[in-house]
């Protein structure tokens, strides 16, 4: 019964707590001052095209909404190199 | 009387009660959505309880969703979802320990594009997990895509909208390869078995093949195989000279159509069951009995399957009754069939020279 499913956890983080947690992360003044890069496309990435964040290799990897770099993050996650 | 009129009535809430209460833990995606609603009338009272119609709606929906694609897949395990808010005083240790992807959600007046995001996620990591370690980026990626148009499709057109615009559309505009499986999977689909053949044999693959990921020789024949369905779907009622055994390596199966009308009314099995006997003698792991789900074919049907579990020790796996646009003269049309699948209890499970040398040193 659905009840009794196994449930794949999915961290999210709202939009209204975004400012803390970049600020926790130690990311926020970078992103202010639009330091932040895509892992991926390497774009400049803002409030407004931000999609996630994950950790890798030692470093806080950002990806922005570009569908090309949701498609390399879907890769990523269902070759297991990064985890929900 | 008067206390009778009051038992009758109390004794008739709480059973009400306790079935509603019964049906909301067998469905609480079905909570989720009537709590959204109400989430929805506090927020506009108060402005409080974004992040709770945000995870709420995003649970409920794939929830639901994942429900149904556990009957329509029978050897897949549903798996729900569950949104985990990041505390917001996490640390960048914290970050690291946990060592979990983190999306953003943004606020719930942009909930579609939070539903389209949250899905693929969840449907990347968690629908055919193990067989997709095999397959090709291109195979991979319009699985999910297929699977995520199917979900949007059954939402608000809304999310469809937002679905084709910020996923479906860029992802086909920059892949040729990945827009010829999908049509490939949408002419499968009409014919209803998309998820009842294709992605069920996916899943057995995913649980016989231990090998090293992206076996040139898996993506091969699952391509084959996405191919053979194909020709399958495209098949035009009456026409012999279709294939219906698909026999490689790694995936076996052979699909017999029952739809004789002239053997079903005598109710002579014989002559299904030899060419069943000739699958089972080529060690056909999978045989998918199809046909008319009018009641005297499915009954046949039936029969067929009793006698072949009854014969060679088959065991029936799963049965179902759906839509399929068969071609008729040419023209799509609609027929409601039944399927009965029957599956060898010797299942053959391949682990790979090097992965063998690994796990057993020979």
């Amino acid at each position: 019964m659905e009840y009794l499913l196994p449930k794949e956890e999915v961290s999210v983080v709202h939009d209204n707590d975004l400012e803390n947690f970049l600020n926790s992360l130690g990311m926020l003044r970078k992103f202010q001052r639009g330091e932040v890069k895509c892992k991926f496309c390497k774009t400049r990435v803002t409030v407004e095209n931000l999609h996630s964040v994950f950790p890798q290799s030692g470093a806080i990897k950002i990806v922005c909404d570009n569908p090309d770099c949701i498609r390399e993050l879907s890769k990523l996650l269902r070759e297991g190199t990064i985890s929900l | 009387m008067t206390i009778n009129v009051f038992n009758i009535s109390l004794c008739t809430i709480t059973i009400g009660a306790f079935g509603v209460i019964i049906y909301w833990l067998i469905h609480p995606e079905v909570v989720e959505k009537w709590a959204v609603l109400i989430y929805r009338v506090g927020y506009f009272i108060s402005k409080h309880g974004s992040k709770k119609i945000v995870k709420h709606d995003i649970q409920g929906r794939i929830n639901e969703f994942s429900k149904l694609l556990g009957k329509e897949i029978a050897n897949w395990e549903p798996v729900g979802i569950n949104v985990e808010w990041v505390k917001t005083d996490e640390t960048a240790t914290d970050f690291f320990r946990n060592n979990k992807l983190v999306i953003r959600m943004r606020h719930h007046s942009d909930q579609d594009k939070n539903f389209v995001m949250a899905a693929m996620v969840f449907i990347s990591k968690s629908v055919l997990t193990k067989a997709k370690k095999y397959l090709s980026n291109n195979q991979k990626e319009s699985l999910d895509l297929f699977i995520g148009k199917r979900l949007c499709l059954r939402e608000k057109p809304r999310i469809a909208e937002k679905f084709f615009d910020e996923v479906f559309g860029p992802k086909t505009d920059s892949s040729n390869k990945i827009v010829e499986l999908l049509d490939k999977y949408e002419i499968i689909d009409r014919v209803g078995i998309f998820y009842l053949v294709l992605v069920q044999e996916l899943n057995f693959l995913g649980q016989k093949v231990f090998s090293q990921p992206r076996n040139p020789k898996i993506i091969e024949e699952v391509t084959h195989f996405i191919n053979f369905l194909e020709g399958y779907a495209n098949r035009e009622i009456g026409d012999e000279a279709v294939k219906t055994e698909f026999t490689r390596k790694y995936c076996r199966c052979g699909i017999v159509i029952i739809a004789k009308s002239f053997k079903t009314k005598r109710g002579d099995t014989a002559p299904f069951i030899q060419y069943i006997k000739s699958l089972v003698d080529g060690e056909f792991e999978n045989i998918y009995l199809i046909g008319s789900a009018k009641r005297e074919n499915r009954a046949f049907i039936e029969k067929i399957s009793f006698e072949v579990q009854q014969k060679f020790g088959y065991l029936e796996h799963f049965s179902k009754r759906y839509v399929a646009r068969i071609l008729i003269s040419g023209k799509r049309t609609p027929v409601h069939n039944f399927l009965i699948l029957i599956r060898s209890p010797h299942t053959i499970q391949f682990y790979d020279k090097e992965l063998e040398e690994k796990l057993f040193g020979e």
